[in-house]
């Protein structure tokens, strides 16, 4: 007969209360790094947002002015990037999940997806000028730029549009082809529509990543400086990430262009706040959407 | 539909498929295009030879002797093992003061005799001339320089692209910059990380977990610049303070900075890792008598240990990366690093910081690129072997 | 016989959902009961009564009188809980060993319950391991990962390891069923021999098992105890037609 000591279940009892204890400090420690983060950026650069801060140029050297150029030559990144970088990543994700059929070929795909998405974004941009800008020469521009970002974004596109037209029941299919529909009219007409919300998603995150990568396009498309909005794909632009680097750590007088610096890193923060918000909200809306049927 | 057209778009959907394979083929082309053609050239500066006498033409030496002799470090050739004798420097203004326009000739025809005539003279000259400025078929010697080899490019340990007219390419306080800060911040990261991962997926009740898990996406959402930014107005700052430093921007700025970035990625492979652990498994351990942490520590971190190392392989691999916020607050000095309150650097901050400067196509834009084909090949690394533990779990 | 383990009107509840209704019944020492039922009956909750492990499920409700040797196992102090899990052993449906040596798999439960001398351990190991008639297949290579056995060795190992802290009480939830016939009847063969000495509770889909290894039988349907009688009075002549269609595979 074995014997256990009583002091044990005792030890344990109080080892396991220290050390969840532990455990949910260090968990709630995270969030308030989260939150002194947040609580920094938007505590001094709330005052400094205003209409004119989002409407105006820089001025006097960044001192003054808005981010104005900054936030639309964003703008446009975003625009383009996605405009490339969705259809393919789309149609990529239709092609692993339904088309290809060989496990090789399909094991083979997405790890060349996992590879791309592991490379450093400097390595985009490095690629980005060796290719769009000099090869192609495009020259550096809004084009180098949203071609670099699309392809960064591309794993992320790819892999949510994998995962969410894997979640379409098989019998929707079914369904479809014994009607005698083909592959394509069934993906069209009844898997995509039901993957779509999830299928967004992707797109937001994506939306999310482009607007504050500030690596690729350093050498691809950024100006440090320019007063007037670019008029065409072939012009350089200013970015947000990128000017908040430039005021941050290059201006001539630091004290006094913190506050741009501030309100700048807030507007970045508000893109990725309404992101995620948004992210959040289609993937419940899509949750609830699957458990009604 | 057109069946036709049914066609077409099936062909194009096919395309797709293969598109980020083709992406991945042509970074690699681009980039180790570039950065082999680095592997075996001269560091002289492009367009520009060295010229020394006959007997000096011998002696090889390598760029960071180079780089001491037109810094006067180094001032005879006898530290170079040459016969004893003073390095005398020339340029080509110094040729213009020496001898008369007339004597050089207009186009610097006469240059190659001019030249000779004063190695004649001062066999310990040694004349840095633009290539431009000397015939083409000439017969002077040129100074015999170590041609950069992969070897010499990741163990020399000094990085002075910027020299003239020798530039320096030894990565390896880049490479050491580089590892410093990733593997520091993942040990400053990691303590958390578990934590975080066992707390979301053993202690905490989903009402908490519902609302934490989106608040720690939203930390990986977040650009790096601005965590540069916050690295740089709080963490530079707090570091500069508590170790009592001349300079906030060091290795330990950065490995905290990453830290925090890393953190999303460790919690949530992690959290997988040990979610997906089958719940028999748990109950048997709490079924002999054993408590919830101690089924925790002895028999789910076990079991997920692949898992969780593949985490912080993840974790170091996309540290490494890091650009932006890595430039901000290292303080970028390129120098074999010297510890934790030290600025180092890191190989994507140097890109960053110097692509720019670079001249397009030079010696220096290679070096760059051959930078961007290291961290390719580590980051290959890193996913390799996440890719091959990954499915060491599964079976 | 004595009664080991007694439940008097237990109602069980997993948020709004009734699982286990009004179930009075009593178990015999030293016996094999089986508990047969369809899918989602309620037999495997029923199990994770008398070692409490339904207690780690959120918004789960117990009521009525749970007893093993009359003692009231859900009016304990919460650190005795760890002594009741000690005499109640518990076998899964798949074998479950932990990612640890044979020899640390066996010796858990021991460790953990805060014994440490090395020879008390490995002895109380060999004498599990004996028990569960995995001994002679596995003393040369006690310092290989458990996972290198073969399924039934496996799910054996899980019975050593069960064994070793010396419960009175095994619980079993479908032990076979992941198995192999060969595995399968070694498995039969040890829980004929244990019942010498353990008082078991066997969950179980196979009939044909039920019949072979246990002594009483309890039949459950939708959360009730539909009948709970002598195996061979259930098998041969069963009160309630219910558990008539059930046995003679009219459903589930």
């Amino acid at each position: 007969m074995i014997e256990f000591p009583e002091k044990a279940d005792q030890i344990k009892r109080w080892s396991q209360i220290f050390f969840f204890g532990l455990a949910r400090i260090l968990s709630i420690s995270i969030i308030l790094i989260l939150l002194l983060i947040l609580y920094f950026i938007v505590s001094r650069g709330i005052s400094v947002i205003s209409w004119e801060f989002l409407s105006a140029a820089p001025k006097e050297s960044m001192t003054q002015g808005g981010i104005m150029p900054a936030l639309v030559g964003t703008l446009y990144l975003i625009f383009w990037s996605m405009l490339i970088a969705f259809p393919i990543g789309v149609m990529a994700g239709i092609y692993v999940n339904e088309y290809s059929q060989d496990g090789r070929i399909k094991r083979f795909i997405k790890m060349m997806t996992n590879n791309l998405s592991g490379i450093p974004s400097i390595v985009f941009g490095l690629f980005g000028m060796a290719l769009f800008v000099n090869y192609l020469n495009f020259g550096a521009s809004i084009l180098a730029g949203s071609l670099t970002l699309a392809l960064l974004s591309l794993p992320l596109i790819i892999r949510t549009t994998e995962e969410s037209l894997k979640s379409v029941d098989q019998g929707f299919r079914n369904g479809s082809y014994a009607l005698g529909a083909s592959k394509l009219y069934t993906i069209r007409k009844v898997v995509l529509p039901i993957a779509f919300p999830n299928i967004i998603t992707g797109l937001i995150l994506s939306i999310g990543r482009v607007s504050g990568e500030t690596a690729p396009i350093l050498f691809t498309c950024a100006a440090y400086f320019l007063p007037k909005l670019p008029s065409s794909v072939m012009e350089q632009c200013m970015a947000l990430p990128y000017h908040l680097y430039v005021i941050a750590t290059s201006g001539t007088d630091v004290a006094k262009t913190r506050p741009m610096a501030y309100g700048t890193a807030l507007v970045l923060i508000i893109i990725v706040l309404i992101v995620n918000l948004f992210a959040n909200l289609l993937r419940n809306y899509f949750a609830s959407k699957v458990k009604m049927k | 539909m057109n069946r036709s057209i049914e066609k077409g778009v099936e062909v194009l959907i096919k395309t797709c498929g293969y598109f980020t394979s083709v992406v991945v083929v042509l970074i690699v082309f681009f980039l180790f295009k570039e950065g082999l053609s680095f592997v075996g050239s001269t560091p002289v500066e492009e367009g520009f030879s060295i010229v020394v006498s006959k007997a000096n033409s011998a002696i090889t030496i390598n760029s960071v002797q180079a780089k001491d002799i037109f810094d006067s470090k180094i001032h005879n050739w006898s530290e170079i093992s040459g016969k004893p004798d003073f390095i005398r420097l020339f340029d080509l203004d110094d040729l213009l003061e020496i001898f008369s326009p007339e004597e050089l000739g207009a186009d610097f025809e006469n240059s190659e005799v001019c030249i000779r005539r004063l190695l004649d003279s001062l066999p310990g000259a040694m004349v840095v001339v633009l290539n431009a400025a000397l015939p083409k078929d000439h017969k002077l010697h040129t100074l015999q320089l170590d041609k950069i080899t992969l070897y010499s490019f990741l163990s020399d340990r000094q990085w002075f692209p910027t020299a003239k007219p020798v530039g320096v390419y030894g990565a390896l306080p880049l490479l050491l910059g580089t590892l410093l800060v990733s593997i520091m911040a993942i040990i400053l990261a990691l303590p958390f990380g578990l934590a975080g991962a066992i707390y979301l997926a053993e202690i905490a009740d989903n009402r908490v977990r519902n609302w934490l898990k989106p608040l720690i996406e939203l930390l990986s959402g977040i650009p790096s610049v601005v965590y540069g930014f916050f690295g740089l107005v709080v963490i530079v700052p707090f570091v500069q303070q508590v170790f009592g430093l001349s300079v906030g921007e060091t290795a330990l700025s950065g490995s905290i900075v990453l830290a925090i970035m890393a953190l999303p990625t460790i919690i949530t492979v992690s959290e997988d890792a040990i979610r997906t652990i089958p719940s028999d498994v748990r109950q048997a351990s709490l079924a002999l008598g054993a408590s919830h942490w101690q089924t925790i520590t002895r028999v789910l971190i076990p079991y997920a240990a692949s898992g969780i190392s593949a985490a912080i392989i993840l974790g170091v691999g996309r540290a490494i990366g890091e650009t932006m916020a890595v430039l901000m607050v290292t303080g970028n000095a390129a120098i074999m690093p010297h510890g934790l309150t030290h600025p180092v650097r890191t190989i994507p901050a140097t890109i960053a910081a110097e692509l720019g400067e670079a001249s397009f196509g030079g010696l220096h834009f290679k070096a760059l690129f051959a930078l961007g084909c290291v961290l390719f090949v580590i980051t290959f690394v890193t996913n390799y072997i996440v890719d091959s533990i990954s499915r060491k779990r599964k079976i | 016989m004595n009664i080991k383990i007694k439940t008097q009107n237990v109602h069980l509840y997993y948020g709004d959902f009734h699982a286990l209704k009004d179930i009075s019944v009593g178990m015999y020492e030293k016996a094999v009961t089986a508990l047969i039922g369809p899918s989602g009956c309620g037999k495997s909750t029923f199990l994770r009564l008398f070692n409490r492990m339904n207690d780690l499920i959120d918004n789960v409700k117990i009521t009525g009188e749970i007893t093993i040797d009359q003692k009231n196992i859900y009016q304990i102090k919460q650190s005795h809980i760890d002594n009741l899990r000690r005499n109640v052993g518990m076998v899964f449906q798949k074998p479950n060993p932990f990612p640890k040596t044979i020899f640390e798999n066996v010796a858990y439960g021991l460790r953990v319950n805060g014994i440490n001398q090395e020879k008390v351990i490995s002895d109380q190991v060999e004498l599990s391991l004996r028990q569960a008639a995995l001994w002679e297949e596995v003393k040369d290579k006690l310092k290989k990962s458990a996972f290198e056995l073969s399924g039934g060795q496996q799910q054996r190992l899980c019975i050593a390891r069960a064994l070793a802290v010396e419960p009175s009480i095994l619980l079993m939830d479908e032990p076979a069923s992941a198995l192999d016939p060969i595995s399968t009847a070694k498995i039969e063969e040890l829980i004929f021999e244990l019942k010498k000495d353990y008082t078991i509770l066997i969950v179980t889909h196979n009939m044909q098992q039920a019949g072979r290894i246990s002594d009483y039988t309890g039949f459950f349907l939708n959360g009730e105890l539909i009948e709970f009688d002598e195996t061979k009075t259930i098998f041969t002549n069963p009160k309630n037609n219910k558990t008539e269609s059930y046995i003679t595979g009219r459903f589930g």
